[in-house]
């Protein structure tokens, strides 16, 4: 697969001034800059931390604590890699610091009304859809951390996989096998 | 089927049912779909794991810009322990989990007004190079709403393989 044939992915805000320059800004004490990197980023940084430790509560916690200390660290930041990946380096490493410090849940998890993206008003659709999603979820708990994180980052992130490997402290090779044991597994899971 | 072509689509799967793949990309996937079950199953797959992705819950942008503000790094250690207490046992007689949870956005002024979508250029015809916009596909289309090929809540997500087909015959024409 190309590059050239993927369209850049687009920024939640629609904004289309750059990381680095947003990160330039916010190092120099711009406080619009740095909320302008909170609020296009918050998706992708909440996602990862809700797949690590599967609860909302501890997610909000370690989304926070990835924020607070990747904007801390902006003079540190060297640009190597982009500042999303670096980021969401950062949010990887706070929930597994989070995760160490409690038994992750295995009951099946709860998905409530709120937790679904919107769009779909109609009350039965959404019971429809809701349960739907509680299915998915739920085989998606069912996974190993690398498979979930490498599904999920994958089709709903919308990351390579070199960005994942490069998240999760692993290699380009070990994430592909890894998405495809883990779709493997779901399809076993949802039949 | 399962071939080099079956894991070169795997692959491009979830590029695709994003939107963004090219339409030249995205034409030899979708032929390679309406031929082959087992991928087309996976696609199906992948539109429930997009349908599963989880929303930002409400009020944490404005709880971690708060947070961003406050301290430059391990604030919520930082709370004096006193005061900590205080607020929870406060919280807790005054009713609960939703006071709680309030306390920790301490800042719900500071809310920024949802970013509104970027507007969304209507599928207009095809350039070589145009990617698929997904989002675009997902506005309700211009004039359809009593009904064009797809209804007025028609996303890539709502598609079947032959539904993505004609559309993007339809966006080639
Ligand atoms: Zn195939």
């Amino acid at each position: 697969m190309t590059v050239s044939t993927i369209a850049p992915l687009e920024t939640a805000d629609g904004d289309t001034s750059d990381d680095s320059q947003l990160v330039q800004r916010a190092r120099a004490g711009d406080v619009e800059a740095r909320d302008r990197l909170i609020g296009r980023h918050l998706r992708d940084v909440y996602a990862v931390t809700f797949r690590v430790l599967g609860e909302r509560d501890l997610a909000e916690d370690a989304a926070q604590d990835a924020f607070v200390n990747a904007l801390g660290a902006l003079p540190r930041f060297r640009g190597e890699s982009s500042f999303r990946t670096w980021l969401l380096r950062v949010a990887v490493n706070s929930a597994r610091s989070l995760s160490r410090r409690r038994v992750r849940r295995r009951e099946v998890s709860i998905v409530a009304a709120e937790d679904l993206p919107g769009g779909e008003e109609n009350p039965a659709t959404r019971a429809v859809l809701l349960s739907e999603v509680a299915r998915v979820r739920d085989a998606l708990e069912q996974l190993p951390e690398k498979q979930r994180l490498s599904v999920t980052l994958r089709t709903q992130q919308g990351l390579s996989h070199a960005e994942i490997a490069e998240l999760i402290g692993s290699t380009e090779g070990a994430v592909r096998v890894n998405y495809h044991l883990g779709i493997k597994r779901l399809r076993e899971l949802l039949k | 089927m399962n071939s080099a072509t079956c894991e070169r689509v795997r692959d491009q799967l979830p590029d695709m049912l994003a939107g963004r793949l090219t339409l030249e990309a995205a034409q030899p996937v979708l032929a390679h779909l309406a031929a082959c079950a087992e991928c087309a199953e996976e696609a199906r797959l992948i539109r429930m794991l997009r349908q599963e992705a989880v929303p930002v819950p409400a009020g944490l942008e404005a709880r971690i810009r708060a947070a961003a503000a406050v301290r430059p790094a391990r604030w919520r250690f930082a709370v004096p322990r006193p005061a900590l207490i205080a607020a929870t046992i406060g919280a807790a007689l005054l009713g609960g989990a939703t006071l709680l949870r309030q306390y920790r956005a301490p800042a719900p002024a500071a809310q920024a007004p949802a970013p509104a979508a970027a507007p969304a250029p209507a599928p207009v015809g095809p350039t070589a190079a145009a990617p698929v916009d997904a989002r675009a596909l997902m506005q309700p289309l211009p004039g359809s709403v009593d009904g064009g090929p797809f209804s007025s809540s028609a996303s890539l997500d709502d598609l079947s393989v032959e539904e993505l087909q004609t559309l993007l015959k339809e966006m080639q024409s």
